[in-house]
């Protein structure tokens, strides 16, 4: 029995020895990051309207790049998963769900800071904070809920994850409608000290957010088998 | 025999749309019925609504300009109730122990949504019948014909998206275990374009002059909100209640 537990752990191509690749990809993305955060503070100048604050700025946007690009990674896993039935995807779903709060929870803590200075308030009810600040509610609900609702979870939380990317683009409507007072897109705007710093820091994030989501990925695989292999376990006399 | 087991066994015909208006009519009218008879939900309800709408009095009552503090206490007076009623959808199922024989029944599955939809929208009409005028006399509106039916209008296409909403989270937690407490925490957040544009929406109504065009555009948002939602529920709800 022992045997065949092992067996089904190991013999997996993607079994339980994390894959090389990923390892390298974590080092690569905390050594960018290391660089970036290095770049940010000793590199890039001081911006000379909004002083040591803006260096928020290199921090604060590529987490809200990452948050959405979550959105469509956990519409697709949410949609494969009430099509297909099948738990990969549900895992996908689950990974993007987790990594958009993450990376949401990221700017909603960065913004405010940058705004204190920039608004001389910690929020304002703009278009972006305010669907911002939706889409992380509704993703936290969805975990709550996938967490307390019992055995039909799985399809709740991917309804959910689905009606949250809608809505979140309806509470972009009806604010900008409301009122805007969030900066424009200002990449284009940065001098060349900046602009290098702030791809560095792009690419460090996006490394950092591959790795989170492939062990991510990897521990839901990892969960399933071990509950699998647990009933098995239970099946075949093991009590513990 | 296997074959011929194959043969008997029916194929699965996709219903059409008459079918499935057809389903979700007796659906409501099996809900209307019931809560005809025994009035609980919409007596409760309502009756929540109207203290609502007098705690909201109670907190503003002194001082605040109307216009900005009446639109918020209806939207909210209509969200709270709403949900207290939301939360009872599937309930009477539930307690008769025959939500299985609800999902058996020879309609389609987006009948049965489409039906308690139909029935939220209608028992919700009923609170607002309470929560409109109570608003209006606690704090004493003075709204001209066209402006009362451009507000019928709004409440109508917001109530309408939150029925839509409000209906499938609903039955999403049908057998959740903590359902009420779940139900409160994924619904606002879902309902929160609605209410904004409801707000704002209502809120042009008491200005001196009516924006017209800005209203326009506003009941448009809550029209496409109701139809994207709905689309999308129709779609969500159907691989949702498989067991």
């Amino acid at each position: 029995m022992e045997q065949a537990i092992r067996a089904e752990l190991f013999d997996s191509k993607k079994g339980l020895p994390t894959p090389p690749v990923l390892v390298l990809l974590s080092l690569a993305a905390a050594g960018v990051i290391a660089a970036a955060a290095w770049m940010v503070f000793f590199y890039a100048p001081i911006e000379k309207e909004m002083g040591f604050v803006q260096k928020i700025f290199y921090f604060h946007v590529p987490s809200a790049w990452l948050m959405l690009w979550s959105a469509p990674l956990m519409a697709v896993g949410s949609i494969g998963y009430l099509v297909t039935k099948k738990d990969k995807w549900d895992r996908l779903s689950d990974a993007g769900v987790e990594l958009a709060i993450v990376f949401g929870a990221l700017v909603m803590i960065t913004g405010p800071l940058w705004g204190r200075k920039a608004w001389g308030a910690y929020w304002v009810w703009d278009v972006r904070l305010t669907s911002t600040l939706v889409l992380v509610l509704t993703l936290v609900a969805c975990k709550i809920v996938r967490g307390y609702a019992g055995s039909s979870a799985k399809q709740i939380a991917a309804g959910l994850s689905i009606l949250a990317v809608l809505n979140a683009i309806f509470v972009w409507v009806s604010v900008d409608l409301w009122q805007g007072s969030h900066p424009p897109k200002l990449v284009q705007t940065l001098s060349a000290e900046m602009k290098s710093t702030f791809w560095l820091s792009v690419l460090g994030f996006h490394l950092a957010y591959g790795a989170l989501l492939w062990s991510r990925l990897r521990m839901g695989k990892l969960r399933t088998a071990l509950d699998r292999l647990q009933m098995k376990a239970v099946e075949a006399g093991y009590d513990d | 025999m296997t074959e011929d087991a194959a043969v008997a066994v029916p194929e699965k015909q996709e219903p059409g749309i008459f079918a499935v208006l057809r389903g979700a009519l007796f659906v409501a009218k099996k809900d209307l019925r019931v809560e005809w008879r025994s009035k609980e939900i919409l007596l409760t309800t309502g009756y929540f609504g109207l203290f609502v709408v007098l705690v909201f009095s109670f907190s503003f009552v002194a001082g605040a300009e109307k216009e900005s503090v009446v639109p918020g206490i209806l939207w909210v007076a209509i969200a709270f109730s709403g949900a207290l009623g939301l939360g009872r959808v599937f309930e009477r199922e539930r307690e008769g122990d025959c939500i299985r024989a609800l999902l058996l029944s020879p309609i389609a599955r987006t009948s049965i949504y489409l039906g308690k939809v139909l029935g939220v929208l209608v028992f919700m009409v009923g609170v607002q019948a309470v929560v409109l005028p109570a608003v209006w006399f606690f704090f004493n509106l003075r709204l001209s014909m066209t402006n009362v039916a451009y507000l019928l209008g709004i409440v109508t296409l917001g109530t309408l998206g939150y029925a839509i909403v409000g209906t499938l989270l609903a039955s999403m937690l049908i057998r959740a275990r903590s359902k009420d407490v779940l139900l409160a925490i994924v619904l606002y957040p879902l309902i929160l374009p609605m209410l904004i544009i409801g707000v704002q929406a209502t809120g042009l109504l008491f200005a001196p002059e009516l924006n017209l065009t800005e209203l326009k555009v506003y009941l448009r948002v809550l029209g496409l909100y109701d139809a994207v939602f709905l689309v999308a529920n129709l779609w969500i709800f159907e691989p949702l209640l498989m067991d």
